[in-house]
């Protein structure tokens, strides 16, 4: 089941009745029906994936209970590596398997081997790669005790498949939401409204943003042997806010919808494009995933604490991981690569956490130098996103060297340009929101909060009927493939 | 808890009345299908000849080469399902009715509809009042159910001032012509996508032609002349469609007319039609559509009247 789609429509307000008129008696019953709508809401899809989360869920479960009464540390060491093995093993067997068995016949092939292997037909699970790296934050918290492990089964399952966030994030950690199942979850009015607005900007986001940017995008990318170089930019840029606007509308509906039922998620995107560095945008981009590497891959592969070149190594590991996560192709492991040698000067010159606060903190407008710093930062980015969307790295070579021709100071010509001059004005719309609410964690709901009742009865009109008129171009949410 | 259901609810109470007086708004829009429902319901009766069908027989048949009583009754795809539905809805007021003229060709033998067939539901059951066997979704039935296509057309209308009814007084397309058909008009491959044509039982055009037999019994046996014509397609279509396409449509067409024993035209390769009777690849503009009409006016004439 999608957001942005009737049955979702008819199915939050269902179970949200039930959950608050029905089952508010006990934590256990509101727990019971979370996994099952979640259960639904996944099964919706493709059932047959459904044992692969119940799986993952009794495993991580039941290695938890034996951290608990383990004390030798041989003995857990191997608990852990259980469920690192297996969860990852699910994941690269589903996503990976055939990348690797393309690879490795390609790279024998060169040295004139030849090896005879089929690839399978495998359908991806939906969600595969957040609810692997929710239940690993579980069994790593709980092995390095910083979590004491559950002994409530549906409060763990709950965890595990929580629908707002099950396919597409947030990733949470066991420590932030784990704790939320076992509270009494009483109905907050002003937290069920700024979910409302969450879900509405999500959605406003998805749908008439990015659903219009991936229309001109995907028109662009798909023919661009036969565009000029001005117009392969704004096809860049294009899909720079359509996966923007694709990701964190998801977010921003997964933590609004989770709000209405009294949850807390972690926020995944702080104005990423406003960023003055690559270093503040990756602390603003997908912050869930980010934290998580940094978490469990580069502190432990000893961080930023040993020599430089210990530094360089693991910053070019968390990126390339990062950028693999993502799908199996070299295009993301480009993409990651491309990223990481953007990090590197801020890196060795110890200037990466020099943009720490918000820009332009408290003004109105930025400086000269903050501008300047965003816009370059803006540039070197969308560049990385051609990598993450081309279809193969020639696709990818061939769009940049295509920019870089004499076509590049030459008119855009877009198939359809009224299309385009209306996306532009909308992308223009939400990059003001974004930028006056930038100071505050959920910018919308505190602009939104700031314009008088009336009025803002008017923007929720407007935006309802904004995302009915453009649901016709309505396109999947991008990361689902991850 | 209350208090947040009951601003939900006001909220979604006023969208749900912005979206009624849309639709308001929208069905006062004249159109080709009320116009055509309303001249059907005054005139019909005084019809000698009627034609019916899709946008082929929509573009290209022009109702005043033949002097009076006669009538377009073609609108863009519309299949044998809705030319069945209009005739049994008109067919009490059709007393007088001496011919039927209904257009055969590839695009009604296709494979499967094209996804632009369930946007049309809204128009035929909105405007002519036809009550289709089934619906895909409800959201077919109203105007906003399509609520780009609904505001677009407010737009035009009210902001704009545009006619957007599309046909003349007699039912002929008035958008297709000459003067507006675009630079690369050959380029339109209507063929791509729809290739197959395999006689697989259950496919979309198997009920298409059990329709079009039903209409041509019924009126051939009330003693109507039926007349089925392939209207003619240009060249750079006729080189993309494949031989087993072509002769399979006309086998069709050939089938029915010995079948019922009605006439059966054959315009498809003709070749008095040039590119400057073309509004795109398979559709005629006006000049192609007078030359057609007066084809089958002849052909009446000659053929069947003796003159």
């Amino acid at each position: 089941m999608i957001f942005n789609s009737l049955d979702f429509a008819i199915f939050l307000p269902v179970v949200f009745l039930l959950y608050w008129f029905v089952a508010q008696k006990s934590i256990k019953f509101q727990n019971i029906l979370i996994v099952i709508a979640s259960y639904v809401f996944y099964g919706w899809w493709d059932w047959r994936f459904l044992s692969l989360i119940i799986f993952s869920t009794v495993l991580d479960y039941t290695i938890g209970q034996k951290l608990r009464n383990e004390k030798q540390q041989s003995k857990r060491k191997i608990l852990l590596w259980t469920s690192i093995i297996v969860n990852l093993g699910f994941l690269g067997f589903f996503k990976y398997y055939n990348f690797f068995l393309e690879n490795f016949i390609g790279a024998f092939s060169l040295l004139g081997a030849k090896i005879n292997a089929n690839s399978l037909s495998l359908i991806l699970p939906v969600g595969i790669s957040f609810y692997t790296f929710q239940t690993l934050s579980y069994t790593i918290d709980v092995y390095r005790n910083k979590l004491e492990p559950s002994k409530d089964f549906i409060a763990f399952a709950a965890f595990v498949c929580f629908f707002p966030q099950l396919v597409a994030g947030p990733i949470e950690r066991a420590t932030n939401l784990l704790p939320q199942f076992f509270k009494k979850r009483k109905f907050e009015y002003h937290k069920a409204i700024d979910g409302m607005h969450q879900i509405l900007w999500g959605l406003f986001k998805k749908v008439v943003i990015a659903d219009n940017c991936a229309e001109i995008a995907n028109q662009i990318f798909n023919n661009s042997t036969d565009m000029n170089g001005s117009t392969l930019v704004f096809g860049a840029i294009f899909f720079t806010f359509q996966i923007y606007c694709d990701f964190s509308g998801y977010s921003d509906i997964a933590i609004g919808t989770s709000r209405l039922f009294g949850f807390d998620l972690k926020q995944n995107f702080a104005t990423p494009y406003f960023s003055r560095d690559i270093a503040e945008f990756w602390r603003r981009w997908h912050i869930s995933l980010s934290t998580w590497f940094r978490d469990y891959l580069y502190i432990p592969l000893g961080g930023s604490k040993g020599g430089t070149l210990m530094k360089v190594r693991n910053t070019f590991a968390i990126f390339l991981v990062s950028g693999f996560w993502h799908g199996a192709n070299w295009t993301f492991i480009i993409w990651g690569a491309i990223n990481a040698l953007y990090f590197l000067p801020l890196l060795l010159t110890n200037s990466n956490r020099k943009n720490l606060s918000v820009v332009a903190e408290g003004k109105t407008l930025p400086s000269f130098r903050e501008f300047f710093a965003m816009l370059s930062t803006f540039s070197i980015t969308v560049f990385a996103w051609i990598f993450f969307r081309a279809e193969n790295l020639n696709h990818a070579l061939n769009y940049i060297q295509s920019i870089f021709s004499n076509s590049l100071f030459s008119l855009p010509e877009f198939v359809n340009r009224f299309d385009a001059i209306i996306t532009v004005c909308l992308i223009i719309v939400f990059l003001t929101v974004e930028w006056f609410g930038r100071q505050d964690k959920y910018g919308f709901e505190k602009t939104l909060l700031k314009v008088k009742e009336k009025y803002r009865l008017i923007i929720y009109l407007i935006i309802m009927m904004m995302l009915f008129y453009f649901s016709n171009n309505s396109q999947d949410f991008i990361y689902f493939q991850f | 808890m209350n208090l947040f259901l009951k601003k939900i609810t006001f909220i979604l109470f006023l969208f749900i009345i912005i979206l009624i007086g849309i639709e308001i708004i929208v069905g006062n829009i004249p159109n080709s299908y009320s116009y055509k429902d309303n001249w059907m319901t005054k005139n019909g009766s005084a019809l000698s000849t009627l034609a019916i069908g899709n946008s082929q027989l929509y573009d290209g048949f022009a109702p005043e080469v033949f002097k009076g009583s006669t009538f377009n009754l073609g609108n863009a795809t519309q299949t044998y399902y809705e030319n069945y539905l209009l005739l049994k809805k008109y067919d009490h007021i059709l007393t007088n009715l001496e011919y039927l003229i209904i257009p055969i060709g590839y695009n009604n033998v296709r494979e499967s509809p094209n996804i632009e067939l369930t946007n049309r539901v809204t128009f035929y059951h909105k405007y002519m009042q036809l009550d289709y066997d089934s619906y895909i979704n409800w959201f077919e039935l109203f105007e906003v159910g399509n609520f780009e296509r609904a505001i677009n057309k407010m737009m035009k209308y009210y902001l704009l001032n545009r006619d957007i009814v599309g046909c003349d007084s007699l039912g002929q397309r008035s958008t297709h012509n000459l003067i507006n058909r675009r630079e690369n008009w050959f380029n339109d491959n209507y063929i791509e996508g729809h290739t197959s044509i395999k006689s697989e039982e259950g496919k979309f055009y198997i009920k298409e032609i059990e329709f079009l037999n039903e209409v041509v019994e019924y009126y051939s046996n009330k003693d109507v002349k039926v007349i089925l014509v392939s209207t003619p397609v240009s060249k750079y279509y006729r080189n993309d469609m494949s031989s087993e396409q072509r002769d399979f449509f006309i086998a069709e067409a050939e089938k029915i007319s010995d079948l019922h024993n009605v006439f059966y035209l054959n315009y498809y390769k003709d070749n008095q039609f040039t590119d400057l009777d073309y509004y795109d690849s398979c559709h005629l503009n006006e000049l192609g559509a007078e030359k057609l009409t007066q084809k089958i006016y002849n052909f009446i004439n000659k053929e069947i009247k003796g003159n």
